[in-house]
């Protein structure tokens, strides 16, 4: 009846759970690469993690927020603080690690009932912009500052870091929760509450859906599930640098997973995740043949740019499009052949 | 502090204030005028200077060559991203997503050519003591220059035939169509202009400022931040507010270097907030 | 009073679009707002649904005041409003866009789709509830959005020009959709109109605004007879009285 999200056809069920095994399968099969493209998967799931949160604010609810990275940076770096900063006699690591998250989360929600605020009160562009420009800040002020180490970041110390496979694990499963929850939530009150008011603030309003508060909740929502992959971050990452986690950059590969799968779906943010991983195939075999030259980073980053780039000029709606795209294009087609035979038929009678 | 700093200090700043005017004013133009989203826009500021830095530091050519060289370049350079890019754009939202892109593509090809460095022009600048105070005669120059740009952009744009029909079709394309305007053309070629505004600002910033590949993300958001300030299509205003910016910053940069830009981020979503439609404006908010 | 404006005035900068309006509609009635264009008549209509604030001058719902409040307490209080150009929610279904309207009083997903299948099948859209509103016509949209209006649960609906682009059969469709509101939801219509057709099969009551004030309040048939509203509408010269 309303699980409409079902009639998303069994197969496509069937296909979800066979990858989602191959997935949890996979780190135990030795391929002689497989630590580096362990280390891949982990980044694109990370990654995919992201653009399911950027989804809520920016698909969901229509909200562009360029500057999402604001949000993992605090995460990332909160827990990066309190676990080496802050002297806090008596507590082991990992419990500074947790009330660094808990830091993170609260100071994100200080930062997302801004970013509510000025939503609430810009659209579109405006908003898109100073969120833009907020992240930008926030980066300035971690190079400047000096308790987050400016541009030497902050070194993790041996005893958070989890190691590939336990860190592969656990994005993969807030990965596999965020799916769910993202899932969930389309076809809930939430959901369809955000969605009205991306298709039509006026309408939603009338319709008795008070804007301004599922515009906060929105935010907070999509902050808190970003926040929560920042505070991940530590645990993959040795090191917690200000350009690793709140350049735009990091905004900017959150938003292709999502614009390049299709926002404002569920599986958008995954079929996203393909193309992070072409691109880091690309990146690394350019690598391997350049002997290890590390510019190729940028080269990344150009290819990212340059997909983006495509994709929202000529497939915007993103790859889980295809199949109506393809299909609109074929009617296309066939809508014209007829239109030219009709105009021939009629030229000979 | 001795008068004499302060007032350098102040000289100094308002030149450099006016240089981002010059380029912010570009921004809003694109913005207010012909409606159109582009925050590559800083990013192409930041090639023009390596632009210059090339032609300039590593050719030796002479600096005025150099610049109309960039100027021309940047012509068609706005140009072409006004009719390739901009107008395969369903919105203005497709299009911040599609230059944001644009950015991500220029940032990185300029990390990948010239590396992290900062990168100068190795140009010394003329100073002179007038009264006391050393003034640089190089950036004053430039500011001669860029109000010289924006009085002349703004004369175009007012008097001219080529101006007015800019006007005309962004405000009723089919009318101006009709009254001989061939409105794609004239439309893409009002882009190209506003790109040489970068063009010259970008060839003027490079003398002062070194340049690296993401330089321009700081100068795009001071470009947003001064549209908004002074009312979206607010050229003038653009430039005043540009200049106010510039010695906002550098008194800031004296006192607390580090949190400059900050403040000035939070400084302006107070004034957003309170005049959206910009500190110049005249209109009342609708109660609406 | 169920339903009153008291000495509405809403300026705009120096335009004054509404002049001291004062419009009193009893419960169950179906009261009309017609006038020329420019009248103010939507700007009125603003006013009682939140999107404006009066200059000066309350509106009043049920005991309560409802202008200068939000358009979504507005609704809350049971007055849902439709708008003049069928606006609709482009990519989504037409179940969905009912829902939305259902969650209005409902917090759980299962009340809500009782409701919104109710509403669907009382405005016979229930064949059409999985196609998006984009690919529908003008007609089905408008009538769309009156179903997630109806599934508000609103005690006075608020229509402005709903008739508009409208063909004839279309439009009788329409005139008997409103009385069944009217009459089997027991929902007070409060309708913008300019075809003076309509307003005559529905109203109860008409009230006629000219430059932003009233000039006349009655039936259908009084009101059309008066020479200023002939004026109003036809010109000087046509004014046979």
């Amino acid at each position: 009846m309303y699980l409409k999200a079902v009639t998303f056809n069994k197969k496509l069920i069937i296909t979800i759970c066979v990858v989602a095994v191959m997935l949890l399968v996979f780190p135990h099969i030795q391929f002689g690469l497989s630590d580096y493209v362990l280390s891949v998967l982990t980044q694109a799931l990370l990654f995919i993690y992201l653009a399911n949160s950027w989804n809520i604010l920016s698909g969901f609810t229509g909200m562009f927020s360029l500057g999402h990275a604001s949000f993992f940076g605090i995460g990332a770096y909160a827990c990066a603080i309190m676990t080496v900063q802050v002297a806090l006699p008596g507590l082991g690591d990992v419990q500074r690690y947790m009330l660094g998250i808990a830091a993170g989360i609260v100071l994100s929600m200080i930062l997302a009932f801004v970013v509510g605020w000025i939503a609430t009160k810009l659209k579109g562009l405006f908003f898109a912009m100073t969120t833009l420009a907020m992240a930008e800040v926030l980066r300035t002020f971690s190079l400047q500052a000096k308790f987050t180490n400016g541009n030497l970041g902050i070194i993790i110390p041996p005893s958070l870091s989890v190691g590939p496979m336990a860190s592969y694990y656990i994005i993969l499963a807030m990965c596999g929760l965020a799916f769910l929850f993202t899932w969930h939530l389309k076809n809930s009150r939430t959901g369809r509450m955000l969605i009205s008011i991306r298709e039509n603030e006026n309408l939603a309003a009338s319709l008795g859906v008070n804007v301004t508060k599922w515009i906060y909740v929105s935010v907070f929502i999509s902050a808190l599930l970003a926040t929560l992959g920042g505070a991940y971050y530590p645990l993959y990452l040795s090191h917690i640098e200000p350009t690793a986690t709140f350049d735009y950059s990091i905004t900017m590969q959150m938003m292709i997973v999502c614009i390049a799968g299709g926002k404002g779906s569920v599986l958008g943010p995954v079929l996203g995740g393909v193309a992070i991983l072409l691109n880091e195939a690309i990146r690394a075999t350019l690598t391997k043949f350049s002997g290890g030259a590390t510019s190729y980073a940028s080269i990344a980053g150009l290819l990212y740019g340059i997909v983006l780039l495509l994709i929202i000029l000529f497939m915007p709606d993103g790859l889980i499009s295809l199949r109506s795209s393809i299909r609109k294009f074929r009617d296309d087609r066939r809508k014209k052949q007829k239109e030219a035979l009709a105009k021939a038929n009629a030229k000979i009678s | 502090m001795p008068l004499q700093i302060i007032l350098q200090v102040l000289i100094s700043a308002i030149c450099t204030g006016g240089l981002y005017g010059l380029f912010a004013s570009g921004f809003t133009f694109q913005r207010g005028a012909l409606k159109i989203v582009d925050v590559s826009y800083g990013a192409w500021l930041m090639v023009a200077m390596y632009a210059m830095y090339v032609l300039k530091t590593m050719l030796g050519m002479n600096y005025f060559v150099a610049l109309v060289i960039i100027m021309v370049a940047y012509y068609f350079i706005g140009y072409g991203m006004r009719r390739f890019i901009l107008t395969k754009c369903a919105s203005n939202m497709v299009q911040l997503v599609a230059t944001m892109a644009c950015t991500f593509i220029l940032q990185n090809l300029a990390e990948f050519i010239f590396k992290q460095t900062p990168r100068s022009t190795g140009m010394v600048e003329k100073v002179v003591v007038l009264g006391g105070i050393p003034v640089s005669l190089t950036r004053l120059g430039m500011f001669v220059l860029a109000i010289g740009v924006l009085v002349g952009f703004q004369l175009f744009l007012n008097r001219t035939w080529t101006g007015k029909s800019i006007r005309a079709i962004v405000q009723q394309s089919e009318i101006a169509s009709i009254m001989g305007v061939n409105a794609e053309k004239t439309m893409n070629a009002a882009y190209g202009a506003s790109y040489m505004l970068a063009a010259i600002a970008g060839s003027m910033l490079v003398v002062f400022i070194p340049v690296m590949p993401y330089s321009g993300s700081y100068y795009q958001t001071l470009s947003f931040i001064i549209c908004i300030a002074a009312g979206k299509s607010y050229m003038r205003g653009a430039l005043y507010i540009g200049i106010l910016i510039g010695m906002i910053e550098a008194i800031l940069q004296f006192f607390v270097a580090r949190y400059s830009m900050p403040i000035i981020f939070v400084a302006f979503v107070f004034a957003l907030v309170l005049r959206p439609d910009g500190l110049f404006s005249s209109k009342k908010m609708a109660s609406t | 009073m169920f339903f009153e404006s008291k000495n509405v005035t809403i300026k705009f900068g120096g335009l004054v679009a509404n002049n001291d309006v004062s419009i009193a509609i009893e419960k169950g009635q179906i009261m009309g707002l017609i006038g020329p264009n420019g009248a103010g008549k939507s700007t009125f209509f603003k006013a009682c649904n939140g999107f404006n604030i009066p200059t000066s001058g309350e509106v009043w719902f049920e005991g309560k005041k409802i202008s200068g409040q939000s358009t979504w307490e507005t609704c809350a209080d049971g007055v849902t409003s439709t708008f003049q150009l069928a606006e609709t929610f482009p990519a989504i279904t037409v179940l969905e866009t009912v829902l939305v309207g259902a969650y209005c009083r409902v917090k759980t997903d299962k009340e809500a789709h009782d409701i919104a299948y109710e509403s669907l099948a009382f405005m016979n859209l229930t064949d059409e509830q999985h196609m998006r509103n984009n690919q529908l016509n003008l007609y089905t949209r408008k009538r769309v959005e009156i179903c997630a209006a109806l599934a508000t649960q609103p005690k006075l609906l608020l229509l402005d020009e709903i008739f508009a682009g409208c063909t004839l059969s279309e439009d009788e469709e329409l005139i008997e959709l409103i009385r069944r509101l009217n009459a089997e939801r027991g929902i007070t219509i409060f309708l913008v109109e300019h075809v003076l057709k309509v307003v005559h099969e529905l109203c109860d009551q008409v009230v006629v605004l000219v430059h932003g004030e009233v000039i006349a309040t009655g039936t259908p048939a009084e009101v059309t007879k008066l020479p200023a509203v002939i004026t109003a509408y036809l010109g000087e010269d046509n004014n046979n009285a």
